[in-house]
């Protein structure tokens, strides 16, 4: 992983590779490597210095999967620069900071970037070395298609993983 | 009997949600210890003003490490065990690989041992800055999270998410990613990085070196309780270097063996109330590893720099007042930035990135530093490479009884404390040793009863 500072936009892929579908942010992060004018980086464990990945001037759209008790594969987006998300006091600890926390650090130090659009997808299965689960793995083309519509990046075409398509989105 | 509940993680317990009773008995919960890792409680007992029973409870399910890797490839212990915890993954890749490479008759030297004590270099500086920035510093400070401190105190904090990203920077140069390495083998690595690639460190790690010593220096003027026990402290030794993957296990009062000794030497033992084994030595019992045990065993391997900076912060070549952990972890975590840069700036890439470790039939033992201490692998093959037996003791597992003896102490000494003070600190206690009980959940239960 590299990013590209001078790029405009960064896409973020939070998320344990090896973990089912909390490897949707990573795997949605690597379809838009090597895009012109996208910087991407995956974070897959301590969240604590999120807030330095990213330059005040970018635009920055972070995937990540969420255990909400939606429909499987439900799509949420949030504006974390115009909403607090709640910091879940777990997600604080010696072995990591989660999301949340991360975020309200970058604020806290004053090192938000000018755009900061979260795609929450809710998952179901955080199995040690499990695959995506299929409603997750389907929705892949349409979780891209909001990260696109975010940063106003051109539409590239995604091949669904799995040939049905159950995704569906909410909007927060 | 008063009832005390107070959510620990969110807020520190405060005289408006603490029920007091006038009598001598009390009973004191809380459900979340913050900030400390996996599942557990923590029970105090007092009688007539006498500690009774100090119980550290954990009830977190046991993962069963040791015994899925039976029947499994001796090449897989460096993936597998990596999982076990997601900020020392380094320490379980190293015990592993050292442990079946001896099994296997193989020695690593040359480059790609200092690539792997490069590596330990990175695991060390993102494990202690985290501890110190987000789990102990708050306790002195009295804030209930890193963040909080961010509001009050936004450059230390900056100054801490910096040295942490250095260390993360470190082992995804090496690992292929910051946490859980892919890069790692037997033997080895799978690709050895380029001078130029590690050359990217050297500007980060020096301005990481400044930073650190001013942490080391912020620390030491925290407020500490008084706690100070006879130890026995137990660590590598190396000849030549403060030590990460090699060396002898030894202790302050003459423990001196090799690692193929270590079972005969100590016991893990269940006991009734943790789903954790509890280790001690054997006719020597409790003993404590980690960053004040590597301190006083090797406080002269330290660089003259580093034990100048101690010195002038108050510290000796022995600590033996746990709270002040956190200024050793600084400490350390300064080794590891100098040793990282003497490292890369002597750096010559390997011909090949690993060694070939041919399968033979055998035990082999192994023991690393690990953030937290001591951690020793024991793996037996047959000729096919099938592993038919594995032994894992982590260092979390070996400090519980020592915990446990810190809490006695502690509350026997400090039955006087306000009882918001006194849970604070005892929660305190077992902060110092930064107890990682699993790497999956947060959540541990403290009750002090007073009778």
């Amino acid at each position: 992983m590299v990013v590209m500072r001078s790029l405009p936009v960064l896409v973020i892929g939070v998320g344990n590779r090896d973990r089912g579908d909390d490897a949707v942010g990573p795997v949605v992060a690597d379809l838009f490597a090597g895009r012109d004018g996208v910087a991407t980086f995956v974070a897959e464990g301590d969240l604590s210095d999120l807030s330095l990945r990213w330059e005040r001037d970018q635009r920055v759209v972070i995937v990540d999967a969420m255990s909400s008790g939606c429909r499987p594969a439900t799509i949420v987006p949030i504006d974390a620069l115009d909403e607090r998300l709640p910091i879940d006091p777990g997600l604080v600890s010696s072995h990591g900071v989660g999301l949340a926390a991360a975020i309200e650090l970058g604020r806290i130090l004053d090192r938000l970037p000018e755009q900061l659009t979260i795609i929450a997808i809710e998952a179901t299965a955080f199995e040690l070395f499990g695959e995506l689960t299929r409603e997750v793995a389907e929705a892949i083309p349409l979780i891209v298609d909001h990260v696109e519509r975010a940063l106003g990046l051109s539409p590239c075409e995604v091949e669904p993983r799995q040939e049905e398509h159950r995704a569906r989105t909410v909007d927060v | 009997m008063g009832r005390i509940m107070t959510d620990g993680t969110v807020e520190k317990s405060t005289s408006d949600n603490v029920e007091k009773s006038t009598s001598d008995n009390v009973e004191l919960h809380v459900p979340v210890l913050a900030r400390v890792e996996g599942e557990g409680a923590m029970h105090v007992k007092v009688v007539d003003g006498e500690v009774t029973d100090i119980r550290l409870e954990i009830y977190e399910p046991p993962r069963f490490f040791e015994a899925f890797l039976r029947g499994r490839d001796y090449t897989e212990p460096v993936d597998i065990t990596a999982r076990i915890c997601g900020i020392c993954p380094v320490a379980y890749q190293m015990s592993s690989a050292h442990a079946i490479e001896r099994l296997c008759g193989v020695q690593v030297g040359g480059s790609i041992r200092e690539l792997r004590r490069l590596l330990y270099c990175g695991e060390w500086i993102e494990s202690h800055v985290l501890h110190i920035g987000f789990l102990h510093a708050p306790d002195f400070l009295g804030y209930d999270s890193g963040i909080a401190i961010a509001a009050d105190h936004p450059k230390i904090v900056e100054s801490i998410l910096t040295l942490k990203k250095t260390g993360n920077d470190i082992v995804e140069l090496l690992g292929g990613r910051p946490i859980h390495p892919v890069n790692v083998r037997l033997g080895g690595f799978y690709r050895s990085p380029s001078r130029t690639e590690l050359g990217t460190l050297v500007g980060p790690l020096m301005a990481a070196r400044e930073t650190c010593e001013e942490l080391v220096r912020w620390t030491a003027g925290f407020d500490f309780p008084d706690l100070e026990q006879d130890y026995e402290f137990v660590s590598l030794r190396h000849p030549e270097e403060y030590p990460f993957n090699e060396g002898r296990i030894v202790s302050n009062k003459g423990l001196d063996i090799d690692a193929s000794e270590f079972e005969e030497h100590s016991r893990e033992q269940h006991v009734a109330h943790s789903t954790s084994l509890h280790s001690t030595l054997v006719d020597r019992g409790w003993y404590h590893v980690g960053p004040l045990a590597r301190y006083a065993n090797n406080f002269d391997l330290l660089t003259p720099g580093i034990q100048e900076l101690a010195r002038e912060v108050g510290l000796g070549p022995v600590v033996s007042n746990p709270f002040k952990s956190i200024v050793v972890r600084g400490l350390e975590t300064l080794y590891a930035i100098d040793e990282a840069l003497r490292i890369i700036g002597s750096y010559t890439p390997p011909t090949e990135p690993f060694v070939e470790v041919p399968p033979r039939a055998g035990i082999g033992w192994a023991a690393t530093e690990a953030p937290r201490g001591l951690l020793y692998h024991r793996y037996e093959i047959d000729e096919q490479g099938r592993i038919l037996t594995a032994q894992i003791v982590p260092p979390t597992a070996q400090n519980q009884p020592t915990i446990e003896s810190d809490l006695r102490r502690f509350v026997t000494d400090n039955l006087h404390l306000d009882q918001d003070e006194l849970q604070l600190r005892c929660e305190q206690s077992i902060r110092n040793y930064d107890p990682c009980i699993s790497c999956s959940t947060h959540f541990l239960k403290l009750t002090v009863e007073h009778q």
